[in-house]
Order: structure tokens, then sequence, then C-alpha cells
């Protein structure tokens, strides 16, 4: 056993056993004469082959491995925020193809480094893009690569306790309704009166199968996925509703229900059912 | 033969301007007939007559649920009063028929202009403003701002408000894209009036942020991941002489940091370089001087270069002694140095020129 750094300087074979960059560092000088560009410190190991095939006039990417990087454009700044302070904010935007308006998704505190935006709808392509504000300036966006949004299911979610429930097994939507404020007075005259509220909102009950198949086909039922379920679909929450057919809404659930246990069969398929009342438009 | 009042009378409990010629108009009910004559007076409501056709006849014939039109010429109303107004028609065999007498409001046209209009907008929100104005103090009932991309297709409506100041704050414009907005205002009589387009750019000018986002779908939850990882901010400091920067370092455009002098030295603090990383840099020298070129942590680690040896080393408190390369005579070129866990790279023109086993 070698105990580092406590037999310094006198043995050549110690010597090797002491490595410059096995030891954290946190601060690098750099001195004259001499001109000094592209400072760049990344947690990798490089190898030599990298390092010959690199062009080093060209300008480095920020990773998640990199510690620092100075490109010295008239300036020492060797992060990756050069604003006028400490992020405060992160906003969150999403913008549809070929729409021109940004729609906010979420305002974020400054510490924050991701978010998953459960509210996009189905079958467009999004570009998202991140702005970073201080107390006085806010960033130029940063902007993602666009991504389709591909995927056809019904889903409910809790965005708040990231719970999501995917419901594709002989999943059954029914009927909409769409509930409005209509009153029709008869009058003397030949047609009625009508009188209409502001009342628009939709209600809609879902039924599906409760389980996993797995990939012999044989169906699963874990009776913990009810329990889990039917707590969450009653716990008042509101929710996020997002269709097959790519619409999502604010909603709230209610009237869980499952299917009548036949004791003659010894493996039926368990059917869950509940209400779903639109709160908002997401 | 039944014969009813002019009706669908305009203008009607509505204000119109006095300062200019205004068409007043109804519908004429003379069933089978047509319009002989008519008669339209102006009164102020304590009946004091101010205009008066006397007997007039139509321009064109007019028939049977036809609209009658006359202008009243400019300068006939007086703004800030209010009239009332009644029109007779004479079928061609019967008796004049009366319409209700009217009442309406003369008084200038309001007006509503943006208070500031820039050509470019360089945030993705801003606060728009307009200010109302009508000369007789008549206030506005409702107001709404509307947005339009360049091709005038609305990208939001701010709905009516019917108080408060016109402001509102539209949060979500692209950069690098043109829009227009709209105020439309009505006032307390009835008066619809709008600011007209006023079209902007929209180009961000902010700091910037040296971060890439990712989007990732995923489908198992029907959402998609956003990461943009952690801002850093990293700002170096120096001794001796204030940096300078010189142009077209490498290829066109590429600025790099000269250090004159030996006693000349930038630093970077805080930075947490953990075990295992690399530090590279690109390092050209042109006065061929001997002393050190990088150092970590005030001693740590300290590469040199000698011009008397023209080799490299490696030394300082983490080594027991100094680790040479071989030597190497310096042009003026740039190098990229590596420092990594077991070697020290001196790289030229993708080749390895020198190298120090640690």
């Amino acid at each position: 056993m070698f105990l580092n750094g406590t037999f310094l300087g006198y043995s050549s074979f110690l010597a090797s056993q002491l490595q410059p960059m096995s030891i954290a560092y946190n601060k690098i000088s750099i001195n004259g004469v001499a001109v000094f560009d592209k400072l760049h410190v990344v947690i990798d190991t490089l190898t030599l082959d990298y390092l010959l095939s690199l062009n080093i006039t060209e300008e480095l990417s920020w990773t998640t491995n990199t510690v620092m990087e100075a490109e010295f454009n008239n300036n020492l700044n060797a992060g990756n925020l050069n604003l006028g302070g400490t992020v405060t904010k992160w906003e969150v935007y999403r913008v549809a193809n070929n729409s021109s308006a940004l729609v906010k998704v979420a305002s974020l505190s400054g510490d924050a480094e991701s978010f998953i935006d459960y509210t996009i709808p189905a079958y467009d392509t999004y570009t998202y893009s991140v702005f970073g504000s201080t107390s006085t300036e806010i960033s130029e966006p940063l902007t993602a690569a666009p991504v389709y949004a591909d995927f056809f299911n019904y889903f409910l979610v809790d965005e708040d306790t990231n719970t999501v429930y995917l419901f594709d097994l002989n999943a059954s939507l029914g009927t909409t309704q769409n509930q409005e404020d209509v009153t029709i007075y008869n009058t003397y005259n030949q047609f009625p009166t009508i009188s209409q509220g502001a009342r628009k909102y939709r209600t809609t009950n879902l039924s599906a199968i409760c389980g996993d198949v797995e990939c012999n086909n044989v169906l699963t039922q874990p009776p913990v996925y009810i329990d889990s379920l039917r707590d969450f679909i009653m716990n008042g929450r509101s929710k996020i509703f997002k269709t097959r057919k790519g619409d999502v809404q604010r909603v709230y659930t209610s009237n869980f229900s499952y299917s009548l246990f036949n004791e003659g069969i010894k493996t039926q398929p368990m059917v869950v059912s509940f209400d779903i009342t639109e709160l908002s438009e997401v | 033969m039944a014969f009813y009042r002019p009706s669908f009378l305009s203008p009607e409990s509505i204000a119109i301007s006095g300062s200019q010629n205004n068409d007043f108009s109804c519908q004429v009910n003379v069933s089978g007939e047509t319009v002989t004559n008519y008669r339209l007076k102006i009164f102020t409501m304590a009946n004091v007559s101010v205009y008066d056709t006397n007997t007039a006849t139509p321009t064109t014939n007019l028939y049977d649920k036809d609209r009658l039109y006359h202008t009243v010429p400019s300068g006939t109303l007086t703004n800030g009063n209010q009239y009332k107004w009644l029109i007779t028609t004479n079928p061609s065999s019967a008796t004049p028929v009366y319409s209700k007498e009217t009442p309406f409001w003369a008084y200038s046209t309001p007006t509503v202009v943006f208070n500031s209009t820039p050509t470019t907008i360089t945030a993705k929100s801003y606060n728009f403003t307009c200010t109302y104005t009508q000369a007789q103090s008549v206030p506005f009932a409702k107001w709404k701002m509307v947005w339009y991309d360049i091709t005038n297709t609305i990208i939001e409506d701010s709905g009516w408000s019917y108080s408060g100041n016109i402001s509102y704050t539209f949060d979500g414009f692209v950069d690098s894209n043109s829009y227009k907005v709209k105020c439309y205002v009505e006032s307390q009589l009835g008066t619809l009036i709008d600011t007209g387009y006023y079209q902007f750019l929209v180009d961000y000018a902010s700091p910037n942020l040296n971060i890439v986002p990712d989007a990732t779908l995923n489908s198992e939850t029907g959402s998609v991941d956003v990461k943009w990882g952690r801002a850093v901010q990293i700002t170096g400091s120096y001794t001796g002489a204030t940096p300078t920067y010189i142009d077209n370092f490498m290829i066109a455009g590429n600025k790099a940091l000269s250090l004159a002098s030996a006693s000349d030295s930038v630093y970077f603090e805080n930075l947490s370089i953990p075990v295992g990383s690399t530090i590279k840099f690109v390092w050209q020298q042109s006065s061929f001087a001997t002393g050190p070129i990088i150092t970590l942590d005030n001693g740590g680690l300290i590469l040199s270069y000698s011009t008397s040896a023209q080799t490299f080393s490696l030394s300082g408190t983490s080594f027991p002694s100094t680790l040479y390369s071989s030597p190497i005579v310096l042009n003026t070129n740039p190098y990229l140095i590596a420092i990594l866990t077991t070697k020290v790279y001196i790289i030229q023109s993708n080749t390895l020129v020198a190298s120090i086993d640690i």
C-alpha cells in the first residue's frame, strides 16, 4: 500500500504513482509570455487519437462534462453563462411547426436543469426554447432540436408528482358529452326564445383492462394495480388527460369502478372505468 | 293599404361627429308604392330645430323596404350635444308617415394610438399600451388587442376588457419574426376605432448562454423531456498588465489572449476540476521565453518550458521530482497542449511533437 503524499519527493518510483489529474484542483493560472486560446477543461480522459484528430480552431459546445471553456473573445469568460448575475428563473416555451407564437409551458427556479412537458399534444413537430433570466436580463433563446410528438394512447398525468398512467389495453373512450347551459323559453310567438350561458365543458368516461401483457402474451393483473389506480382516480387532484386523438385537457376524475369477478373463471381480464370531467384547457 | 313608419333608423343612440358629413338613413315602408318625397328634421333635446330638409326628393326610386339615405353636411351639428331626429316619408298616394324621434350624440371622433412603437422588440415579451382620447371626454367602453403574424394570421386575441388602462403584455414572440398588432376601442357612445396595424420585428439581443438543450420524446408517458443542465458563470481574473486580445488568431475572426510579460498571469478560481479531467489549450510563443505556462492550485502542478534545455517540464508540490519531455525546438506556430491523468501531450498540426509520462 502506498500512502500518496506521505513520502513526497524521495523516490522516483513513488513519483510515478503521483498523477496530476488524479488530484482535484480548483484553480488554473496561465502565464506569459505567450498567446493562449481555447482553454478547455472537461471531466473526461481524452485519448491521444482524439486529440490528434482535433481541429484546434473549432469552438466547442458546452456539454454536461464541461468544467470551463475560455475562448478569450475579448473577455475572460469561461462559463456557459454570460449574464450580469446568476440565473434566477428558467422559462420553457414550445412552438409548433409553422407557428409564430411561443407557448409557455413552464416557469422554473434558477437551479432547475430539466423539465418534463406532459402537456404536449400529439402528431405535430415542436421546438423547445429555454430562456434563462437574471434579475435584470433575459438570455437569448436556447433552442433544442425539433421533436415530433409521436405517441398513441390514453394518458392520465399528475404532473406535480410525475405520475403517469397509460391506458392501452382494450382502452375505450365513451361518448363525449358537451355540457352547456341552454334554456328554451316557449313564447306566444312562432319561435321560442333561447337563453345560453357560458358553460362549455366536456364529460366522458374511459374503460380499459388494468394490467400488463408480457412478451409471451400472458396478461398479469396484480391487485396493487387496481388499488393504486383507484387511489389515483379518487385523489381529488386535477390531472392532464391526453387522448388518442391527440388533444389535451385538464380534467377531474371520479366514479372509479371495475368489473365483477366471476368465480367460475380462473383467469379473466379486470376492466376498470372512470368518469372524466374537463376542468380547463391546457 | 297599410303604411308603416320608417324603421331601422341610423344613427340611433350612438354618436357621430359633427365635423364631418354624416349619412342619415332609414328603411321605407310603403307597401306597393314608391316614396315621392321625404322630410328629415334634426332638433336639440329642447326641440330647437337645427336642420330641416323641408320637402326633399329621393335621388332614386325608393320602393317598399328600400333604404333611404340623406347626407347631413359637416358643421350642421355641434360636437358635445345630444340631438334627436325624425323623418317623414310621403308615399305616392297616401298621407305622410312619420318615424319615431330618435336620439343621438354628436361628438368628436375618438382616437387611439400606441404609446411606443419601436420597430424592433428585443425580447420575447412586450407590454403594449395605448392612449385613448376623446375631445368631449367620453370614456371608452371596452378595448382589446389582436396580434398577427406577418401573413395576418391571428396569433393572439386579448379579448375585450371593460376597464382599466389599455395595456397588455404579450409573451411568446419568436426571435427573428415580424408581427403586427392592432388595438380596438369602442367608446361609450358606440364608436369603434382602432390603431391600425403596428408592425415590428422581434430580434432578441440579450447576452448569451452557451447551452444547447436536449428535447427527447418519451412515448411511454406521452411527454417530452427537456434538459439544459446547469448554468455556470466563470470569469477569469488577472495579475500584471491588463490582458489584451489579438485578432484573427489561427483563423480569420478568432481572437486569443495575449500575455506580454512573464509577470502577467490570468487565473480562474473555484473550478472544481475533479479527478480524471483533461485540461487542454492552444499555446503559442514567439519570444521563446523560459517560464511556467500553466499552474494548477498555486503550484500543485506547474507545466513550464525551458529555452536552454528546450524541454517541457512538470513540477509542483504534487510531484516529488520534476518530469521532463524530450527536447523540442519550438517554432512560432500554435501548439495544442493537453494535460491528462498520466500524460502531457504537446501536439502541433495534428502531430504529437512531445509528451511527458507521469
